[in-house]
Formats: structure tokens, C-alpha cells, sequence
């Protein structure tokens, strides 16, 4: 309980202070499930979530914890880890959609330029745009296989359903 | 072919392909088609292309090279070998690029119409928020080592401006052109042909993930330079628009081009539609290109993860100045081998 307490506070004092996220985080499933971009509310997610990695690590805090206190403080204390994990999970969801598309898009472009196949004997201003979307590419593609991770060990994290709550 | 497969060993990004089609007009292709005017025949054409090319965390560059076989006259086939490489750092919202590309073509059948041409690229930017201010320069230095009254020479310094909003991207940019070709005076001697541009450019850009739109517009209003620039071909081997078409001033014009290109990529499929349209007001009655009208369509399904089967038909009609024009038109199919990332 204690470690959950202390790793929640060193997270709080890396984050940017928000107003509630109830509202950033709705509208972010919002803009997830329909495919747009929402910055302000992505931004404001992310701001209340902090540091990513430090905030998986008071996720396992909190659930440790949660085995070491008897209910309803156990349940207040799943209730909250599921909380910040759903939200993670949202954030992680998002930012993929967002990274997909954009690199698509970039595919797209580099067919439209006419620089998808060699020989095309471009201009140099082409090459250097064709090089700066290969490399946005690339740095998108890695940045999905990032976020499949970190879902990867919120699924680890084996939270029990909301039902199941003891 | 053994060349690529051991430049896909040792590079980390190699694409080749096999295609074969005919084209009504191969003369067009070919550096100085003095005699194209009096008609041409269709031919046949085999290719093989490649490009090994590598990328680091600032630096980009490769090797691109191709083998042109056409039959049954020989005399457009081409060998042609491009190395390319640049180098672009970013500090902040700070850039400065530099880059070079050099073409080598060597035409067996036609010795005279070989020549290499090298563009060297210089440029900063700043990239406030989604938008981008650049200023830089490129320089041209085309040579034809059997013909040297067809070489010339380009410099152009450039500002632009690229902004990004959600999915449409809006670039303009303005530049002045200087250009230094020959031309046969009086006496019939070979002589140095001086010429300037006021070249601008404007661009449209709408991306989305399976769809890619590429609309611009290019002005260009040229002075002096008496070279006649006609014998320069208009497309490259592929059937690509080739700028150095406008890098000489003719005795001076105004000209219009408007290009469009549009990418698809439904799943396995990649589709390109090229289309492109110019039209110059010249003033002087020079064997100068008047108009052009070019149409290309590819369409590209992949068959695993490294091959893809691929199929292009284009048409381009020019016509000069003085009246003669011609039409150039392309089929093939191909296949395209890719490794790497």
C-alpha cells in the first residue's frame, strides 16, 4: 500500500497538472472508435498518465498492494489500477490508429510522387522528400511495435474483470 | 541481373525489375532524336532496372541503374547508372540539407547522345509548427562528352513554403533561374548561349491512408538563351517528365505546366495515375516544345511479400513550336522483385 502511495506520488510530481481526465478520456475513446484525430484530448490523457514506464510500474504497485489489504480498500485499489490501465490502453490504442494511418498515408504519397519503383531518374528535391517519408516510415512503423508492447504488458498485468471483484 | 542479386546481398533496401511491352516513338527517348520529325517506328523493349539504396538516421543514399534494350533497331538502347546520396540535420526546429544525384547514360547504338549529369542540392529550413520555410539552391551540370555543343549548365536558387493542415498539404515557392547552353551563330561556329528564368511553383497535396493526391502548377517565363532546346527529349526511358526539357531559355518564353498524380493502395494493390500538361508561348520561332500532353497509368499487385507482378500504359503527344509534333506510346508488363525494409 505504501509502495502503491510512493510510486503514485513520483509519478504525480512528472506530471503536467490536469483537470479531471474523465472527460479528455471519453473523448478520446470517442476519436478512437471513430477514426479521427484529437489532440487536445490525446494530450491531455497523456499528460494525466505521465511517464509510461513509470506508470506501468505503479500499476504493479497498486496491484501487489491490492493482494495485501482486505476489502473494500482491495477494491478501491483494483478499481483505481483498472482505471489508469484502461486509460493507458486507450492512449496506446489511439496513438497506433494515429501512426497506421499516417503511414499509409506516406505510402500513398511516395506512389503519388512517382517514387515507388526505381528508375523513375527523380529530381533531387523528390529523393529528399521520398527519403524524408521512408524515414517517417520507418520511425512509425517502430513506434507501433512500441505501443503493441505496452498493451502487451497491461494485458500481463492480468486484471480481473470488473465483475469479478472481490 | 548479376549485378543486382549481389547488391541486394550487401545493401539493405534492393528493388529490381523485369519488364517487357513496346513503345510507338523510342526515338523520343533518346538524348538528341535529330531525326524524329520524320516519323518513327514502334519497337519492342526489354528492360531490367534496379535500385539498392540505404538510409541513415540523417543521411539517405543508393545506387540506381537500368538496362534498356529495344528491338528490332537497337539504336535507342540504354545503359544508365545513377548514384545518389544526401545528408539532412535537424536541430530543433532548424534544417540544412545537402544532397547530389549523377546520371549516367550511355546509348551504344548512339554514342553521340551519352552524357552525364550531375544535380548537387544545398538548402535550410525552418519547420515552425506543421509548416516549413526553405531556401536553398540547385545546380545542374549536364554533359555530353561526344557532343559538347549540347551540354549546359543550370543554377537556381529557391525560397518556398510548405504548410500541413490535417490532411492537405499547400506549397508555393519562387525561383530565379540562370542557364548557359550553345548555340550556332551566324558563321555556323558554336557559341556560348546565356538565358534566365523567373520560375514559381505552386502545390496541393491531399493524403489520406489509401489515397495520395498530387496536384501543381509550375510557371516559368524565360529570357534570352537562344539554344534550341527541342532536340532534348521530354520523358525519361520510363516515361517520366524530364525537367532539364526546361533548363534552357530558348530565346525566351512563357510556359504553363500543370502536373497531377494520384497513388492508391487498396491492400495488395498499388495504383498510379499520372497526368501531365504544358503548354509554352515562345519567342522566337525555335525547334522549342510547345505543348505536351502526357497520361500514365500503373497498376501493381503484389504476389508475396517480395515479388509484384505490374503493368503501365502511358501516352505523352508533344508538338513543337514550328508545327511537327509526335505522339510516343508505352505498354509493358513487369515484375519487381523487392528485399529489405
Amino acid at each position: 500500500m505504501a509502495a502503491y502511495r510512493a510510486s503514485a506520488e513520483r509519478v504525480s510530481v512528472l506530471q503536467i497538472p490536469t483537470a479531471d481526465p474523465r472527460l479528455a478520456i471519453v473523448q478520446l475513446a470517442d476519436a478512437t472508435a471513430r477514426g479521427v484525430q484529437d489532440s487536445k484530448a490525446r494530450e491531455e490523457v497523456a499528460s494525466w498518465l505521465g511517464d509510461p514506464d513509470a506508470r506501468m510500474g505503479t500499476l504493479r504497485d497498486g496491484l501487489s498492494a491490492a493482494h495485501t489489504v482486505g476489502p473494500p480498500m482491495s477494491d478501491a485499489l483494483l478499481n483505481d489500477v483498472r482505471v489508469q490501465a484502461e486509460a493507458m490502453r486507450l492512449l496506446a490504442t489511439y496513438d497506433m490508429a494515429q501512426l497506421v494511418k499516417e503511414t499509409r498515408q506516406a505510402e500513398a504519397r511516395l506512389v503519388a510522387l512517382n517514387h515507388a519503383g526505381p528508375g523513375q531518374n527523380a529530381g533531387i528535391r523528390t529523393e529528399f522528400e521520398a527519403a524524408r517519408l521512408d524515414a517517417a516510415i520507418e520511425a512509425a512503423t517502430s513506434q507501433v511495435a512500441e505501443e503493441q508492447e505496452r498493451i502487451r504488458e497491461l494485458d500481463s498485468l492480468d486484471l480481473p474483470p470488473r465483475e469479478e471483484v472481490p | 541481373m548479376i549485378l543486382w542479386l549481389a547488391a541486394a546481398l550487401a545493401a539493405p533496401s534492393t528493388e529490381v525489375q523485369m519488364l517487357a511491352g513496346a513503345r510507338t516513338a523510342p526515338e523520343a527517348t533518346v538524348e538528341q532524336p535529330s531525326e524524329w520529325e520524320g516519323g518513327s517506328r514502334p519497337a519492342g523493349v526489354i528492360a531490367s532496372i534496379g535500385r539498392v539504396a540505404w538510409r541513415g538516421k540523417s543521411t539517405w543514399g543508393g545506387v540506381g541503374g537500368a538496362a534498356w534494350g529495344t528491338f528490332p533497331e537497337s539504336n535507342t538502347s540504354l545503359l544508365s547508372m545513377t548514384p545518389r546520396g544526401g545528408i539532412e540535420v535537424r536541430e530543433g526546429a532548424l534544417s540544412a540539407s545537402t544532397g547530389a544525384t549523377y546520371d549516367l547514360r550511355w546509348f551504344p547504338g548512339q554514342v553521340t547522345s551519352s552524357s552525364g549529369r550531375l544535380e548537387v542540392l544545398a538548402e535550410v529550413g525552418a519547420h515552425p509548427g506543421t509548416s516549413t520555410l526553405r531556401a536553398g539552391a540547385t545546380a545542374i551540370d549536364r554533359r555530353y562528352p561526344r557532343q559538347k555543343e549540347w551540354s549546359f549548365s543550370t543554377i537556381e536558387p529557391e525560397v518556398g513554403a510548405e504548410t500541413t493542415w490535417r490532411d492537405v498539404r499547400l506549397g508555393l515557392a519562387s525561383s530565379m533561374q540562370w542557364n548557359r547552353g550553345r548555340t550556332v551563330d551566324a558563321a555556323g561556329a558554336s557559341a556560348l548561349a546565356t538565358g534566365s528564368q523567373v520560375r514559381g511553383r505552386a502545390e496541393l497535396g491531399l493524403s489520406k491512408p489509401l489515397w495520395a493526391l498530387e496536384f501543381s502548377y509550375r510557371p516559368i517565363v524565360a529570357f534570352e538563351g537562344q539554344s534550341e532546346d527541342a532536340a532534348r527529349p521530354q520523358f525519361t526511358p520510363v516515361g517520366a517528365y524530364a525537367d532539364d526539357a526546361d533548363a534552357l531559355s530558348a530565346g525566351g518564353f512563357v510556359q504553363h505546366r500543370v502536373n497531377v498524380s494520384m497513388g492508391v493502395t487498396p491492400g495488395p494493390w498499388t495504383v498510379r495515375v499520372g497526368g501531365l500538361g504544358r503548354f509554352r508561348v515562345s519567342s522566337e520561332a525555335a525547334a522549342s516544345f510547345g505543348r505536351t500532353v502526357h497520361g500514365d497509368v500503373m497498376i501493381e499487385r503484389k504476389a508475396s511479400d517480395h515479388l509484384a507482378v505490374f503493368g503501365r500504359v502511358g501516352t505523352s503527344a508533344v508538338q513543337l513550336a514550328n508545327g511537327p509534333s509526335y505522339v510516343d506510346s508505352q505498354a509493358w508488363l513487369g515484375l519487381r522483385w523487392s528485399w529489405g525494409p
